[in-house]
């Protein structure tokens, strides 16, 4: 009941913010609202019992891909970053640093075996070396979900 | 409620992600957004994959779990594609909305 009632949870989530992506009327916010349908996403992938494309799903489209929109938007002037507040810009850093450790740490605590609940986990077996140093990549994707997103509140507040 | 059940689940949810995306492509008025939608698009191709997957064990679950991966990557490459043409059109007219390009364009 627990895990479907999660499953759920992300699904309605990931509509939601692709739905406010897709509808805002700012570039940079589409980009922040994207960045958690990413999110969402990759957490559907590993609460299923996935967890090796859940990870590569974060890892390219939450991370690479989302500095390099952020990147191309700077370039071609479209930043309208400022959020006339620095206190809900700062809110927004947070929220966001928040989401991505969450995330992170849901990935890693669903991959140590304990997601049996949902399939056989294929690519735990194939990738079974890679958990046997889990502190280690905990930390190493916190970092850097949090540097990525640090950088974006940090654009955040420099449009006032 | 069962796996078939968390099945049809996400297979509308990627089928409205998909419709959204299609949406969205068409009728955004800056490029940017196009290519955004495009990648909401790809979302829902990739968890309507994954979820054709889930009731399968074994290699054919590896099979599935393949083309999602397989689905990740060559969206990622395409909408980089996309945003180098998009840096290029805005270099060469100096806006990305479709409308005043293709005004400039005639």
């Amino acid at each position: 009941m627990y895990s479907e009632l999660i499953s759920l949870i992300l699904c309605v989530g990931l509509i939601v913010a692709s739905f406010l992506g897709l509808s805002s009327k700012r570039v940079s916010a589409s980009l922040i609202f994207l960045f958690y349908s990413s999110v969402f996403l990759g957490m559907i992938f590993t609460v299923f019992g996935d967890s090796l494309l859940g990870l590569l799903h974060m890892v390219t489209y939450a991370g690479a891909l989302s500095v390099m929109l952020l990147s191309v938007i700077l370039m071609t002037g479209q930043s309208d970053l400022s959020m006339h507040s620095k206190n809900l810009s700062k809110i927004v850093g947070v929220i966001t640093i928040a989401v991505a450790a969450f995330a992170a740490l849901f990935i890693f605590t669903h991959s140590a075996g304990n997601s049996q609940i949902f399939s056989q986990d294929i690519s735990l077996q194939l990738l079974s070396f890679m958990w046997q140093f889990r502190p280690w990549d905990l930390l190493i994707i916190v970092m850097v979900f949090m540097s990525s997103m640090l950088v974006l509140a940090n654009l955040f507040s420099r449009g006032e | 409620m069962n796996l078939i059940t968390e099945q049809i689940i996400l297979l509308i949810t990627g089928m409205v992600l998909l419709l959204m995306g299609i949406y969205s492509v068409f009728t955004a008025k800056n490029l940017l957004k196009s290519v955004m939608s495009y990648q909401v698009a790809v979302f829902g191709v990739n968890l309507t994959l994954f979820s054709s997957s889930l009731s399968f064990i074994g290699m054919q679950r590896l099979l599935g779990d393949t083309f999602v991966f397989i689905s990740i990557v060559v969206g990622a490459a395409v909408e980089v594609v996309g945003l180098a043409i998009v840096v290029a059109v805005f270099r060469k007219f100096g806006t990305l909305n479709p409308a005043e390009i293709r005004r400039l364009i005639h």
